[in-house]
């Protein structure tokens, strides 16, 4: 019965988020051509298309090729003996790329569980300003990640679909002002296999993030992820703050968190260390975009 | 616009009817289930740790939950244990434990962890 609210819950938040993005887009069309001042849309509300292990809500932009690294090392309470945790260290490797202005696909893979992993972003509301403006941006994201790793044996119990997870989320941003930006991102994650009896498949999480500019080139993000519902038993909430460092073409995001996980299977759900008690993983993620199709000069 | 939303939610429905909700517990029964399991700590629980574990969870450890190296360490992080091996993020670098080990420490935990 949980399950089955849960579900239609998830369904009517996407549909309401969808329909009121339609409506809110066909106003701002009809008094377009009564209004001689174009409306702008806000941009770099946040430096990267994921605050940390987040998605935020940014886009990379049309035509452009995002190769994004991301390690997460070991816990730094390690001491020197362990370089402060760099001696281990989870990575996931991806290529996010911009079908359109609002539209991005993405592929990745991570070393644990061997799991790769892929979704489509598409932002139906985008925050604006001038007398058309929208206060805030909604986007819509979906996708799913595949354990390619064997299973214990006996493997023979186990089918395809057991490796799969999917995940929906919608995220509500806005950029404040320059210095500023803030969002909501309320995600869905369904896992077709879980451990024990009793565990959940479905876990429901809020997230929060938040951007402070520091400089030009710096800022200052926070990425919580509190798990509200499903939570797999013995696991703690993600906590990541960090820096965004914009040089050239590349952003690098260095960070402390308690999650290994870079996808979002993986950080609702197998976040063991508790980051109040000190139990926290330096990392960082290294984006680089290239340009792979010019802007139409049409 | 409104056929990339449809669209959009199209995408989400299709993904979402390719979920089951299968329990490994359920599915693997007989590697799940505690009745007539008596998991010894001494016996069955501790040799696991030893050889999968206390590498990086040795004596003054700082990894994660920190030592393993003996009882107090190991029940105190039980439930956090058992979750690590289950999801398979456990044991580092290796693949997961073969489900008669991971049926050993949960049915240990759930068991209460006893010193036996």
């Amino acid at each position: 019965m949980k399950r089955t609210i849960y579900s239609i819950v998830s369904v009517v938040l996407l549909l309401t988020a969808g329909l009121a993005a339609r409506a809110q887009d066909q106003d701002l069309l009809k008094e377009l051509g009564t209004d001689s001042v174009r409306k702008e849309y806000v941009k770099n509300a946040f430096k990267s298309s994921r605050i940390v292990h987040s998605h935020s809500m940014e886009f990379i932009g049309k035509g452009v090729l995002d190769v994004r690294i991301l390690h997460r090392f070991g816990t730094i309470n390690h001491g020197f003996k362990d370089l402060f945790g760099l001696d281990e260290a989870n990575m996931r490797f991806g290529f996010d790329y911009g079908l359109g202005k609002s539209l991005t696909v993405g592929i990745g893979r991570s070393n644990v569980n061997k799991e790769l992993d892929g979704f489509i972003k598409y932002r139906p509301v985008w925050q604006s300003t001038g007398p058309d403006g929208f206060p805030f941006s909604v986007v819509l994201i979906t996708g799913m990640t595949l354990r390619t790793q064997d299973f214990p044996e006996p493997k023979e119990l186990y089918a395809f679909k057991h490796r799969l997870a999917f995940f929906q989320e919608v995220i509500v941003g806005r950029k404040f002002s320059d210095g500023f930006s803030m969002q909501l991102n309320p995600i869905f994650l369904h896992r077709n296999l879980v451990p024990g009896a009793e565990d959940d498949n479905n876990t429901w999480a809020l997230g929060i993030g938040g951007r402070i500019k520091l400089t030009k080139r710096t800022a200052f993000v926070v990425d919580y992820t509190p798990i509200l519902a499903g939570r797999q038993p013995g696991t703690k909430d993600p906590l990541a703050l960090g820096f965004d460092i914009e040089t050239g073409g590349h952003v690098f995001q260095l960070h402390f968190t308690n999650a290994t996980g870079m996808n979002e299977r993986a950080f609702l759900t197998t976040t063991t260390d508790d980051f109040w008690k000190g139990e926290i993983r330096f990392g960082f993620n290294l984006s680089r975009v290239f340009t792979i199709r010019k802007k139409s000069t049409k | 616009m409104m056929k990339k939303v449809l669209i959009t939610l199209s995408v989400c429905l299709a993904l979402l009817v390719g979920c089951t909700s299968d329990k490994e517990e359920l599915l693997n029964p007989s590697g799940h289930d505690c009745a007539g399991v008596n998991a010894s700590f001494v016996n069955d629980v501790w040799p696991i740790i030893q050889a999968n574990c206390q590498g990086c969870h040795g004596a003054g450890s700082t990894n994660g939950p920190g030592p393993l190296t003996n009882y107090t360490q190991i029940s105190n992080v039980a439930a956090r244990i058992q979750a690590a091996v289950e999801s398979g993020i456990m044991p580092k670098g290796g693949g997961p434990l073969p489900s008669a080990q991971i049926r050993i420490i949960r049915c240990w935990v759930n068991s209460g962890t006893p010193n036996n």
